[in-house]
């Protein structure tokens, strides 16, 4: 009975972890869940990595594009595209340093704008299958490429026995999907695109659709309506810094719902500790 | 465009913050694991963040004009309209962007 839980409850955790994530975002692409991950007997592991990792990547090269253009619409210099997607690798925040580097922000809201954006990090490492990948670099490389999807696809009941070979390949494919279609994208926007106004729409577009899809994919209403408080309140009061004010206020807001605590979410850490046992 | 120091210290400091995140829970792993603050945390914050850029993009729209604005709205109401029905994160982007270039360029 309690194995039964603990499996189903990793569903639901999946489908979070991938929702601030470029290629789930597409919606079309399948849950990444069930036999579809597993090992297959005889499979090399670059081939099982190849499989699990393959309509992810599809996706990365589509958004990783969707950035490129964007590089290219604010008129920076087209080796920041693989630049900035090679090293930072952490998807949606990378939109908004496009923005905040064209314009010049100071590096303290950049820092505290990934700070924020990316602290959802602080899990994937207790339960990322690290064990099995040998040697410093190796770990230093999964680590590194540790991004939403990697996460997904490396992380679930039958981890434990991911091989090395299929952990480092997903994280690589998708390295090279998101920053090869960013490139792209930048010479496609630059040669097509480049005198048309209304291009850098494609950021706005962006996180309209994320912002649907993050909300279909977990459905809570009280995180939700939070945001849209914590948003609406500093774009009235704060407009000239609403995002980092806006952000600032959700994390407090959040942490006050903990505290506060009703009996659902006691029972959904009780499950959620389960699955990582 | 920015000088290029500019550019890749904003580019270094972003990864290395990115990268200290994910680094972290491995050194931390027994502190962390179990910790309900964190769980919860890792659970609303994700879709709670996406949701504030949402707001925060609609936000920077310049409204300062009629010509400025309505071609963003509309790229907004096209894009969230069409991914509601068809679920197609290339379509709706696609569409949605084509339409506010098209008013940009063409019509305001």
């Amino acid at each position: 009975m309690h194995q039964e839980r603990t499996t189903t409850a990793a569903l639901p955790l999946v489908t979070t972890s991938e929702v601030t994530s470029p290629a789930t975002a597409t919606g079309a692409l399948p849950v990444i869940s069930g036999e579809h991950v597993h090992t297959l007997p005889g499979e090399s592991s670059f081939r099982e990595g190849l499989r699990v990792a393959g309509f992810m990547c599809l996706g990365f090269v589509v958004m990783g594009m969707g950035l490129g253009v964007l590089v290219s619409s604010y008129g920076l210099a087209w080796w920041v595209a693989p630049v900035l997607s090679a090293v930072v690798f952490a998807g949606s925040v990378e939109f908004l340093l496009v923005g905040m580097i064209a314009a010049a922000a100071p590096l303290s809201l950049i820092a505290s704008t990934t700070l924020i954006m990316n602290a959802r990090h602080l899990v994937y490492g207790i339960s990322y299958p690290l064990q099995n990948v040998r040697g410093g670099f190796a770990k230093a490389l999964a680590v590194y490429m540790l991004c939403d999807e990697a996460y997904a696809v490396n992380t679930g009941p039958g981890s434990k026995n991911y091989r090395q070979g299929r952990i480092l390949t997903v994280s690589l494919l998708l390295w090279a999907s998101w920053w090869g279609g960013s490139t792209l994208g930048y010479f496609v926007g630059a040669a097509f695109l480049s005198n048309l106004a209304g291009v850098d729409f494609v950021m706005t577009g962006m996180f309209i659709i994320l912002s649907i899809d993050a909300y279909r994919a977990v459905k809570d209403h009280i995180t939700a309506t939070l945001a849209a408080a914590a948003s609406i309140s500093a774009i009235v009061f704060f407009p000239q810094s609403m995002l980092l004010v806006a952000l600032l206020t959700l994390v407090v807001m959040l942490i006050l719902r903990h505290v506060l605590g009703s009996p659902q979410d006691a029972g959904r850490n009780e499950t959620q500790e389960g699955q990582h046992a | 465009m920015p000088n290029t120091g500019y550019i890749l210290t904003a580019i270094l400091l972003a990864a290395g913050i990115t990268f200290a995140l994910r680094l972290i829970p491995f050194g931390i792993k027994s502190a962390l694991k179990g910790n309900a603050l964190v769980e919860n945390l890792s659970h609303w914050v994700p879709m709670g963040a996406i949701i504030c850029l949402g707001f925060y993009v609609i936000a920077s729209i310049d409204y300062s004009s009629v010509q400025t604005a309505t071609p963003y709205l509309a790229g907004v109401v096209v894009t969230a309209g069409l991914h509601l029905w068809r679920k197609n994160l290339a379509l709706s982007l696609v569409a949605g962007t084509a339409v506010c270039v098209v008013l940009s360029s063409w019509v305001f």
